[in-house]
């Protein structure tokens, strides 16, 4: 079920209005039956993959509890919810790929294979990536004895499946989301303050901004790209289009968290103006970010092996983020590149912190942020190109079109500027109405202050609603749905 | 090591609870409150419907909204012919000179045409229904082979505000290519102008709020003009039917494919359409006016040609008109404005003499 749907809406009302009737020990049942509900509404018979997932995380979690002490045992329950999770996720998400390039690389060495004997073409099941990590941290946090296992099965599949946020994250974890469901309900007016505004802020997002850009940009990425210009104007509207998109999901799912008395943890800290690659990773996805960090990176040896070491354990990581957001050469290259920054920005850490120290002498701070946020923002987009191509032809036009077919391009659109597909005009205005937003949000804290503030909040909350009355709750799915 | 994941935060006080339950039921009626008031303008007359009203079925409803009756039977005899169907049949009658040549011969008939874009028997019964009929009355309608498909609606790729405005809810739950998750999906589209109209009053609403910003030309009201240029359609259709030819092979009926049970979509409506013609004591006829030759030939599977000729045969309101010359088609199945002034000519004619005239032999392709 998408948010963004008649159906979401009717089916949140439906769930809120039983919901806050029912006695506490049983909101847990009626969250999960209509969690369940909503993830198998489209294709029932994917439930079965959760429902797998739920059942050997919850036994492996308590026999990895049972077995403390005995550290042999207890990894090979470890190492059940590891295989079973993880093959999951390699079947349906990552078997075509890699035996698509098993293949390629035969019939390279002169075997002639045909790819589509062995090609499955399995629908991916939504939010796979999501829930499986979600799951396998919970039983990798109780083999480290960070936390207990859950003592109710049925408090345990609802910290799997819990509809906010089961399909695009926040990635939960369990210290944090699943006592809340042992806990009696309670509910402030300042939660539901804050939910209502977030459901209407990031329904606002998703079918003003995100629906739009991606409208804009579309035919653009159909074709190989044609116009350094165009083609840089697409890349910049779709890395403001799928912050916008991504960060509105979050925006839903932690307000109707909100409404029915839990706390999701945020996944984005204002990461669309950032003046460094580090800096917007540690903003950017931020659950997804840290679950890396924290079952990947420091068990690699984090940054405590030495500089070439760190480097190396970042390109892993980056690499495996790469390979989590899909199977195929574009995200790969995607998570690489990503990585290639990160190690340039900790290589140039010295010089970089002199040019920061030589701006600041001359009274250039401010603007030297905002070159840094530039110049980060154009190396995300261009990185996104990669992200957002459905092809690699596609991709490798773009680069091309973009950096390395001279200025030619860029010289004739800025000259005959009036001219400009009035969408990709639009595109433009959209970024700029997002960087005004995002940088009020830094420095005024506008969201804190309209929901502080009663009038302001029902004036803004009013608009907001008018507004996704008249743009329509309805459009493409969230970009992050498709993993 | 990892840092340590935060504890979720600490929980209000039941008080507080009670006050932060009130608060969401108050919310919850406001907002059924706004969204009441906020659809209020979402109707076929809405202000901004009526500057971004942009594709014929929306027309449809506005010109049955506005037809005035008494205007309409002041002709001597004074009977309708409602022509009701899909852009076959919006192409091939031009209703101005029909009922201009019906006057001149002093006909108890004239023609009010209702033709639309994928208008075929399911949408078509949504309109029939609506007609002010009165015994005696005339409904024609058009059947053509391609909308017995089996996955129609799929096909046609109809927005669900298209089935909104002309079938009642039953007929949305009735439709058997949607899954359960589809149907639900379109069920709850509840205040139902409200998402008729809501593409219309989107782009009523857009134009106005780009003019303020382009101060360009204000935006006007899309009228006749604007739904009934056969020009504009002529020249997309040119444009489409070279792609067609083409590429596009999907648009080729095979016999699997081809439904003739009275579960498939346009079957159904077909059966709505019929009861609805006897509700309003209007006869009914059904026309069949061929696409050109080669589409014939090139489109439709040899089975279904035959299934489709035997199904024919078996309709007893059915009425064949004459196959137009292949140059007097704008693209494989619309008339252009030849083929148009020869259709209307001879529908002024069989209204005369009602011939149920004979299906044209399939000649293709022509000898040189």
């Amino acid at each position: 079920m998408l948010f963004n749907s008649k159906i979401f809406v009717a089916f949140i009302a439906l769930t809120l209005s039983v919901y806050y009737f029912l006695p506490d020990r049983l909101k847990v049942f009626w969250l999960l039956g209509l969690s369940w509900l909503f993830y198998g509404f489209w294709e029932p018979q994917l439930l079965t993959l959760i429902l797998l997932s739920t059942g050997v995380d919850y036994l492996c979690g308590k026999r990895v509890a049972q077995h403390d002490g005995d550290r042999s045992r207890q990894k090979r329950w470890l190492y059940l919810s590891l295989a079973t999770n993880l093959g999951i996720l390699g079947f349906f998400k990552y078997h075509d790929f890699f035996v698509g390039e098993f293949v390629y690389a035969l019939n390279w060495f002169g075997w002639a294979v045909d790819p589509e004997r062995y090609l499955l073409h399995l629908v991916l099941p939504v939010g796979i990536s999501f829930y499986t990590f979600q799951t396998m941290a919970y039983t990798i946090d109780i083999y480290r004895g960070d936390v207990k296992p859950a003592d109710d099965f049925w408090r345990f599949a609802l910290y799997v499946a819990f509809f906010p946020q089961l399909v695009a994250g926040p990635v939960e974890r369990a210290p944090h989301l699943l006592p809340q469901f042992s806990r009696p309900f309670r509910l402030s007016q300042k939660m539901v303050y804050e939910g209502v505004f977030l459901i209407l802020l990031g329904f606002v997002k998703k079918v003003v901004v995100a629906d739009r850009l991606a409208r804009y940009i579309e035919p653009y990425y159909e074709d190989l790209a044609q116009n350094g210009a165009d083609a840089a104007m697409a890349m910049l509207c779709f890395t403001c289009q799928i912050y916008v998109d991504f960060s509105s999901y979050s925006d839903i799912a932690i307000g109707i968290g909100l409404l029915l008395g839990y706390h999701i943890r945020p996944n984005f800290n204002l990461p669309f103006v950032v003046p460094s690659i580090p800096e917007r990773w540690r903003r950017w996805h931020i659950s997804m970010s840290h679950w890396f960090r924290d079952y990947i990176f420091i068990p690699l040896g984090g940054s405590r092996g030495g500089t070439v070491r760190t480097q190396i354990n970042i390109m892993i990581v980056m690499f495996l983020s790469g390979l989590w957001h899909g199977a195929s050469n574009n995200f790969v290259m995607w998570g690489l590149l990503n990585g290639a920054t990160m190690v340039s920005h900790r290589i140039l850490k010295t010089p970089l912190r002199s040019l920061s120290g030589a701006a600041k002498t001359l009274g250039l701070q401010a603007p030297y942020y905002y070159v840094c946020c530039w110049n980060t923002f154009c190396t995300i987009a261009t990185i996104n190109i990669f992200f957002r191509c459905p092809d690699w032809e596609i991709a490798k036009s773009y680069v091309r079109e973009i950096y390395l077919s001279g200025i030619g391009d860029y010289v004739v659109a800025w000259q005959t500027r009036a001219e400009l597909n009035v969408e990709l005009k639009w595109g433009l205005t959209w970024i700029v109405v997002v960087f005004l937003a995002h940088e009020s949000q830094r420095y005024f804290g506008l969201k804190d202050r309209i929901l502080a503030d009663r009038r302001a909040w029902t004036v803004v909350c009013i608009a907001m609603f008018w507004t996704v009355v008249t743009f329509g709750i309805s459009g493409p799915q969230f970009i992050y749905y498709q993993f | 090591m990892p840092r340590p994941v935060p504890p979720p935060p600490p929980q209000p006080t039941v008080a507080e609870t009670r006050a932060g339950v009130r608060l969401v039921a108050v919310l919850a009626f406001a907002i059924v409150g706004l969204m009441l008031v906020f659809a209020i303008p979402y109707s076929v007359r809405g202000p901004m419907v009526e500057y971004g009203r942009s594709n014929g079925a929306s027309w449809n409803r506005y010109k049955l909204k506005k037809m005035s009756r008494k205007k309409l039977r002041l002709h001597e005899g004074g009977r309708i012919a409602w022509l009701v169907g899909s852009s076959i049949l919006r192409d091939s009658f031009d209703e101005k000179l029909v009922n201009r040549l019906l006057e001149e011969e002093g006909s108890e008939y004239r023609v009010r045409k209702f033709g639309q874009t994928r208008g075929a028997s399911a949408l078509s019964a949504g309109v029939v229904r609506r007609l002010p009929m009165e015994p005696g009355d005339l409904v024609v309608h058009n059947v053509a082979a391609e909308n017995f498909r089996r996955d129609w609606v799929d096909f046609s790729e109809l927005p669900g505000w298209r089935l909104q405005l002309w079938l009642k809810p039953h007929e949305i739950w009735a439709i058997q290519e949607w899954s359960l998750a589809e149907r639900l999906e379109e069920m709850v589209a509840v205040p139902r102008d409200f998402y008729s109209f809501h593409e219309d009053h989107m782009e009523g609403t857009r134009l106005w709020l780009t003019w303020a910003i382009r101060q360009g030309e204000r935006p006007e009201k899309r009228t006749k003009s604007y739904h009934l240029t056969y020009k504009k359609s002529e020249l997309i259709g040119r444009l489409k039917s070279a792609r067609r030819r083409g590429i596009e092979s999907s648009y080729r009926v095979e016999d699997a494919d081809f439904d003739l049970s009275p579960e498939q979509f346009n079957m159904r409506g077909l059966a709505t359409l019929r009861r609805a013609a006897k509700h309003g004591q209007a006869e009914l006829v059904l026309v069949d006016i061929p696409p050109r030759q080669e589409y014939q030939a090139t489109f439709l599977d040899e089975g279904v040609r035959k299934r489709w000729d035997e199904w024919r045969a078996e309709q007893p309101e059915l009425v064949y008109f004459p196959q137009q010359l292949e140059d007097d088609y704008y693209d494989m199945k619309h008339p252009n404005s030849r083929g148009r002034r020869s259709l209307s000519r001879y529908f002024v004619s069989w209204l005369n003499h009602r011939q149920v005239g004979a299906p044209t032999p399939l000649h293709w392709p022509p000898d040189d």
